[in-house]
């Protein structure tokens, strides 16, 4: 009898989703979804609002990377407006940015995932948690704390908040950067640098370990896309859409930003709220589940369509990244994310130090003035989970009259799925669910670090709930994990 | 000093009710002569551990909204006592008020007395606006800070 086990919701991920693994008449596992089951409401909402509001309002659509959505939505309010936005504010902009790259990849590595790694997937849930990393590694567990601390600080010093600052305006920033926080920030970067550092070697020494894991979580063909400088170098903030396939081979070199609808399509599947975004070029595919336009954003898909990193210690560890492809191809396996993420912290603070290095960085002239040149602005950024756009159209006086908002986690959506329907294949035998199984389905969720709806977190705090369907939709077996 | 951690998002209704109470909460406490600091956030996350375990806090406060349940006969502010000793397990789940004083004993040796306060929410829809039921209970803080101790929230909570 066919059956369907639901995993809900996710734990440890900003928001709230269940996973619901198909089983055949045999027992074995032929797909899995992700279900994501609240609805953002944010585009209608936004609409009749004026358009310099949207930089914050659009932060808090989440409590962990507000600063992306801030950034991407200036931009596209940038592009409204017109006059170019002055070089110290973009550089200010790229300096909140980098922070906020810290404090959130930190969170995911160290606070969220290392329990899993430093632990063992299926070692006792009552201690694989921070609390049980932390009393292994004391040291480590409060030198992560600091790590994600000296983020949220820079953000905090330059913008004046640490959680929705409403700081970047249409044609700039409202604030200037004063010598004495640059000299807090210099200070500081010697210890975060430290224990980057220390991850980075720990999850070097360790990778033998988990070398199933690497085949198993989320290894298949998919294509990479994110931003590049124009010269095809890592970036973050700004540049142009590259698209590459699992050979390594470059579809798209360098779209603008406002053609990125000429790539991106976006397909609807009646059991989630989630839309499931595709490469428009190859295709949705016929509907048996086989997407030929799949695409990863992210981490590890930024660090296989740049061509360099372009700061000496990410650039050394960008060589050594390479190295997990196999036959000199693009790194598939999703488990690398966590490596990605390392490489991207040492990437984000050597951005930072050069940054708070520049002469010009306390210069005064921060903003533009205009009005509405533009009826139609595009913002695309890279937030840490993966590039993120905002597209906005507005009347001759400002208001807006459509809003269209892509975000990261949404861009994943078709591989977060192909990911936990391989994990379930390789870990599960029967209908009997484990809880080392659900860990490491939720594990390979969190490869990805989605962002699903953390704008409640009042309605997101429950206990897992494990169901059990037959192919009635009769409910056979129930667990709840507190 | 009394820290108060209030946090929710106030773009979601009944969501951002903590904040509101957090607020309230602080002038009520100032109002009586006390030394006082809040922080306002989304979200509870793990470096707030480092602001609980400063010298000078002698008492922390989270406020929150917690979702009225269907069965819930009390629509009225709640206080309960917040321990760092309590079960691990939780903390697999989004960083809670109880993690975060967790991460204070364990890595800072640091455990002041701390209070969960919350007020009840039902529309956690898009809007700013509050909830007749989340209103209601804000307006009751002042009768609720009557029937405590006079010093609370500086008492021992064990």
């Amino acid at each position: 009898m066919a059956q369907t086990i639901h995993i809900e919701p996710v734990t440890r991920i900003e928001g709230h989703a269940k996973i619901a693994v198909h089983l055949d008449d045999a027992g074995q596992v032929i797909d899995a979804k992700f279900h994501v089951v609240e609805f953002r409401g944010f585009e209608k909402f936004c609409v009749g609002r004026t358009f310099p509001e949207m930089p914050g309002i659009t932060m808090r659509i989440c409590g962990i990377c507000p600063v992306s959505h801030m950034l991407a939505s200036a931009k596209a309010c940038d592009v409204i407006q017109g006059p170019r936005v002055p070089v110290t504010a973009q550089k200010l902009r790229r300096l909140i940015n980098h922070a906020q790259y810290t404090q959130s990849h930190a969170l995911s590595f160290f606070h969220l995932s290392a329990p899993d790694l430093i632990l063992g997937m299926e070692s006792d849930p009552a201690t694989r948690n921070v609390i049980g990393l932390i009393l292994a590694n004391p040291e480590l567990g409060r030198k992560a704390i600091r790590l994600r601390q000296f983020g949220q600080d820079i953000i905090r010093m330059v913008t004046g908040k640490s959680v929705h600052p409403a700081w970047a305006t249409p044609g700039g920033v409202r604030t200037c950067l004063l010598p004495s926080q640059i000299d807090e920030i210099k200070a500081r970067l010697p210890e975060a640098f430290d224990t980057t550092e220390i991850a980075l070697n720990w999850l070097k020494d360790n990778y033998s370990k988990f070398d199933r894991e690497v085949e198993t979580y989320g290894d298949f063909p998919s294509l990479f896309i994110g931003l590049v400088t124009p010269d095809g170098g890592l970036e973050h903030y700004d540049g142009l859409l590259r698209v590459m396939d699992a050979d390594g081979r470059i579809l798209e070199k360098g779209l603008a930003n406002d053609r990125w609808t000429e790539i991106i399509a976006e397909a609807v599947e009646p059991w989630s709220y989630l839309k499931f975004p595709y490469y428009k070029p190859l295709g949705y595919g016929n509907g048996n589940g086989n997407v030929p336009g799949l695409y990863r954003v992210g981490p590890i898909a930024r660090l296989n369509i740049c061509d360099y990193a372009g700061t000496p210690r990410a650039e050394r560890e960008l060589r050594n990244f390479r190295r997990l492809g196999k036959d000199g191809k693009p790194v598939t396996s999703s488990f690398h994310a966590h490596y990605a993420r390392l490489i991207e912290i040492m990437f984000s603070l050597e951005r930072i130090q050069e940054l708070v290095n520049d002469v010009n960085i306390c210069d005064t002239h921060i903003r533009s003035q205009g009005g509405v040149n533009e009826l139609r602005g595009v913002g695309v950024m890279e937030a840490p989970r993966g590039t993120l756009f905002h597209e906005y159209h507005v009347d001759e006086t400002g208001i807006l009259t459509g809003v269209n908002l892509l975000v990261a986690t949404g861009n994943n959506n078709l591989a977060m799925n192909k990911t936990i329907t391989q994990i379930a294949k390789a870990y599960m035998s029967g209908a009997k669910i484990t809880e080392g199984l659900c860990n490491r389905v939720e594990h390979g969720i969190r490869l990805y670090d989605p962002c699903l709806s953390c704008s409640t977190h009042a309605v997101g705090q429950m206990p897992m709930q494990i169901q059990v369907f037959d192919a009635e939709g009769k409910l056979v077996d129930s667990k709840v994990r507190d | 000093m009394i820290l108060i951690i209030a946090y929710g998002n106030s773009l979601r209704r009944d969501d951002g009710a903590g904040l509101i109470l957090g607020e309230l909460l602080e002038e009520a406490l100032h109002g009586r002569g006390l030394d006082v600091s809040r922080i306002a956030v989304h979200q509870l996350t793990p470096e707030l551990a480092l602001s609980v375990a400063a010298d000078d806090v002698a008492t922390v406060v989270f406020v929150d909204t917690r979702v009225a349940g269907a069965g819930e006969s009390q629509h009225e502010l709640q206080i309960c006592p917040l321990s760092s000793d309590q079960g691990l397990s939780s903390l697999g789940h989004h960083v809670g008020a109880s993690s975060i004083m967790i991460y204070a004993r364990l890595l800072y040796d640091k455990s002041p007395p701390a209070w969960l306060l919350t007020v009840p929410g039902v529309d956690f829809d898009h809007g700013e606006g509050l909830s007749e039921l989340a209103q209601r209970a804000l307006d009751s803080l002042p009768a609720l800070l009557h029937q405590l101790p006079p010093e609370w929230p500086q008492i021992p909570n064990g």
